[in-house]
């Protein structure tokens, strides 16, 4: 089995989605789980992108130095997928807009609550510093 | 009633996160070659036409650096699929920031004042000298990350998110730096004025979000059309929205400690 780029690419990001996905069900701050999100979403975008990889690939960019017959011959230059990079770019947009609002929903957590924990959510037994009360 | 043990969750989560990877694993094992990567070769892919710039019309011809007169004239073939073939999904992308700068402002309007005592009132000297001089570097970035988003990575999106750092930076040594009218005046001009290039596309062009002005020579700074207006646009849309959801969380400077209003 061949080990090329495009394999390293695919699972440096399913072990970063992992990462992400570990921290999510084994934290118990608000704050912490976030973060977690946010590290499952760089994964996923690094799988996107890496999807497009193609062997010997340059960036897709037209510049000076790319002669004609480089790019019409079929050993010249090879340009990487551009899409999946264009679909990626609202893709991170769009995590940033979820951060900013799930920080929002924290702190309105934290002042009704007075705790940054996962438990106090519902639990009327639970006072706000002290370790978790599971009947 | 018993005690949370988190050592006992860590292992737990480690080995359902194992079975998972293993699950995945296995599915992408399947056939005995190896892993499964993206086996379609690129010229039969959609991206090959808009990599040789023929997405209207199906022809063979490649694009290079200096030639005239193609249907997308930018260098930048990321730019070229984001704000010319796909201008549509950037269009619901701004409607979606506007919803989360909208969402942080009506989540986060109706907050008592309360006594801060710890909250420094003045900046430190390092930060009062150093922040102005870095800032004449970030903010010159940031516009021309914008402005060549057609020729070099970059554009739009990239070039709002530092200019935005270049403000919130200058909240940390100046007191009322965030002012959410000229914010707000920004941002709806901004977001108008793509809703009125895509009309004008519309009328003078094949659709909305048309590219209806003429591409010039690959490469050039006045090539592409309606991609340099449009990411303008944007790139002020994003700048202004990500300072705007920034007032929100940065806590304000004030002249005699004691008293803050957040």
């Amino acid at each position: 089995m061949n080990i090329s780029i495009g394999h390293l690419l695919l699972v440096n990001a399913g072990i970063i989605m992992l990462v992400g996905f570990y921290g999510i069900i084994s934290r118990k701050n608000l704050v912490k789980i976030l973060l977690s999100l946010n590290i499952l979403q760089v994964g996923v975008n690094l799988l996107l992108v890496a999807l497009g990889w193609v062997e010997n690939g340059v960036a897709p960019i037209l510049k000076e130095g790319h002669t004609l017959e480089a790019l019409q011959s079929a050993v010249g230059i090879h340009f990487v997928d551009p899409l999946p990079q264009a679909l990626v770019l609202t893709a991170i947009v769009i995590g940033f807009g979820t951060t900013a609002v799930a920080l929002t929903i924290i702190i309105n957590y934290h002042k009704t609550h007075k705790s940054l924990k996962v438990h106090n959510f519902a639990n009327e037994m639970a006072k706000p510093d002290e370790e978790e009360v599971v009947e | 009633m018993r005690k949370r043990k988190q050592g006992l969750i860590n292992v737990y989560a480690f080995l359902i996160t194992g079975a998972f990877a293993l699950l995945i694993g296995m599915g992408l094992m399947d056939d005995g070659e190896g892993l499964k990567v993206n086996s379609m070769p690129v010229s039969k892919r959609v991206s090959a036409r808009m990599v040789n710039k023929s997405v209207s019309e199906i022809s063979e011809k490649v694009a290079y650096y200096g030639e005239e007169g193609r249907e997308d004239g930018s260098a930048n073939i990321v730019t070229s699929i984001v704000v010319n073939y796909r201008a549509f999904d950037t269009l619901g992308e701004i409607i979606v920031l506007f919803a989360s700068a909208a969402g942080v402002g009506l989540l986060l309007s109706a907050r008592k004042k309360k006594n801060a005592k710890d909250v420094p009132t003045e900046a430190s000297d390092i930060i009062k000298t150093a922040i102005p001089i870095i800032n004449l570097v970030v903010f010159t970035v940031g516009a021309i990350i914008i402005l060549y988003g057609h020729i070099t990575p970059g554009g739009g999106f990239p070039g709002g998110a530092v200019i935005a750092t270049g403000i919130i930076l200058m909240s940390l040594v100046f007191k009322n730096i965030f002012n959410r009218k000229v914010y707000l005046i920004l941002e709806s001009v901004a977001g108008v004025g793509i809703l009125v290039v895509g009309l004008l596309g519309m009328s003078y062009g094949d659709g909305f979000l048309a590219n209806f002005l003429p591409t010039g020579k690959i490469g050039g700074f006045l090539s592409s059309g309606t991609v340099l207006i449009l990411y303008i646009l944007v790139g002020i849309k994003v700048a202004v929205e990500i300072a705007n959801i920034s007032s929100y969380f940065v806590a304000k400077r004030t002249k005699h400690a004691g008293e803050e209003k957040i």
